[in-house]
């Protein structure tokens, strides 16, 4: 069996971490130059009242955007990850009621959403996607030590404690996995 | 390379530094991600926020602004079509419309003064197809339905040049906020509708705008080689224009009539 050398644990965790980033930049980006279209997105699901219908339409692209940005810089990767991995749950518990609903629409994950013809809709391919996204997110809250991430240039501080203190509990000696 | 060179001896100087002031403080790299962090942070979700904000579709006003009378034409309601202008005239133009389509909205700031004004000059017959296809893009849903349904209360009520001219002057963005049942009722009462349009509206017509949705959408599909139906779709004498928007097809409808 192929076993990787920590350097390349890391470097794969870096991919990992950089994959990730760049889908919640990505799709909250989209998201927040059409806002209009995210709040039909979001009616769609028929889940929310009204009144919360409008929160989340403008929080969740800038939380997306957040854990984006943490990702791609690599800081407190482990609550990163976990964040991300809660949220991706939520986006995938909310699309497979509206699948078990039978209700016809799409996801609006990546911009776009909203009611699509009958016969139309991608549950399946949306929710494995999803899915895939939740194993880059559990693989950076397992393993989240990568290269090129602020996290590690904390730990490799010389001599004040911080590399410890600034990353992620459970971490600390624990180099393979 | 010399960047890096720079940022370990700062880093060491830091470290010095930090040596020395250690039993108040962290580590001065946690301090500079810190703030680096929160920098950048700021940074993209203020951005984003702005963004956002700039791209947020307009409000509406609390009352549809009315559109200037244009031409007189006749109008009259036959099955799910709108017919303005005379029955007898050379040219039948006609025109399916959705009313929160940006394009349709576009195609009446561009050519509505020239159709009233043939259609009041007896030089074509403008049918309107009223039609939903963007129920769902809407807040709340089913606009579509509602202003293709009011419209036509607005023609039996004799108010419809103004009221359709009205609608498309001031349309409701795409996926934002539309005009109510309310809003819709007050613009038939500042036209002079009578108490009939009111109710009329209530009640709503979506069966029928389902139908007239469904029959435009079966007509207009096995016209085009592609089989689809979009907004605005427009005939002339019963063939599709491809090209609707430059004025050359207008231009062409038009000459094609005697004076």
């Amino acid at each position: 069996m192929l076993r990787l050398s920590r350097p390349g644990l890391d470097g794969l965790g870096t991919v990992v971490r950089l994959g990730l980033a760049a889908v919640f930049l990505v799709s909250g980006a989209l998201k927040v130059i059409d806002p209009a279209q995210t709040r039909v997105a979001v009616t769609a699901y028929e889940l929310l009242p009204p009144d919360l219908i409008g929160p989340v339409a403008t929080g969740l692209p800038l939380v997306e955007l957040g854990l984006g940005t943490l990702l791609v810089v690599g800081a407190f990767t482990r609550w990163v990850a976990l964040a991300s991995g809660l949220l991706l749950l939520v986006l995938i518990a909310g699309m497979a009621q509206a699948w078990a609903r039978g209700l016809s629409i799409d996801c609006g994950c990546f911009g776009g959403g909203g009611a699509v013809p009958q016969g139309s809709t991608r549950y399946p391919q949306e929710l494995a996607r999803d899915i895939g996204f939740v194993l880059l997110a559990l693989w950076l809250l397992l393993r989240p030590r990568t290269a090129l991430s602020v996290d590690g240039w904390l730990r490799a501080e010389p001599d004040t404690g911080w590399g410890e203190a600034g990353y992620p509990a459970g971490q600390a000696g624990r180099n393979e996995l | 390379m010399s960047a890096e060179r720079t940022q370990d001896k700062r880093a060491r100087k830091g470290a010095q530094a930090v040596a020395a002031a250690r039993s108040s403080s962290g580590g001065s790299r946690g301090m500079i991600a810190g703030i680096a962090i929160i920098v950048v942070l700021i940074v993209v979700v203020g951005g984003a926020l702005l963004l956002q904000h700039r791209n947020q579709p307009r409000n509406l006003g609390p009352a549809i602004p009315v559109a200037a009378a244009g031409p007189q034409y006749p109008v009259t309601v036959k099955g799910d079509t709108i017919v303005t202008g005379s029955p007898q005239a050379p040219v039948t133009i006609d025109i399916y419309e959705d009313f929160l389509c940006p394009h349709c909205g576009a195609f009446e700031h561009a050519f509505h003064p020239r159709l009233a004004q043939a259609a009041a000059d007896g030089k074509a017959k403008v049918v309107y197809h009223p039609v939903a296809i963007l129920d769902s893009r809407s807040v709340p849903a089913g606009y579509s339905t509602l202003a293709a349904g009011a419209t036509f209360c607005a023609a039996t009520a004799g108010i419809f040049p103004r009221f359709h001219d009205s609608l498309f002057a001031t349309q409701p963005t795409e996926g934002g906020p539309a005009w109510t049942t309310a809003q819709l009722q007050q613009l038939g009462k500042t036209l002079g509708a009578g108490d009939g349009f009111a109710n009329c509206v209530q009640t709503g017509a979506d069966q029928r705008i389902e139908t007239a949705t469904d029959n435009a959408s079966k007509y207009v599909s096995g016209l085009r080689s592609d089989h689809l139906f979009g907004t605005p779709t427009v005939l002339v004498n019963g063939a599709i224009v491809n090209d609707a928007t430059d004025g050359q097809w207008l231009d062409q409808a038009l000459s094609g009539a005697p004076r």
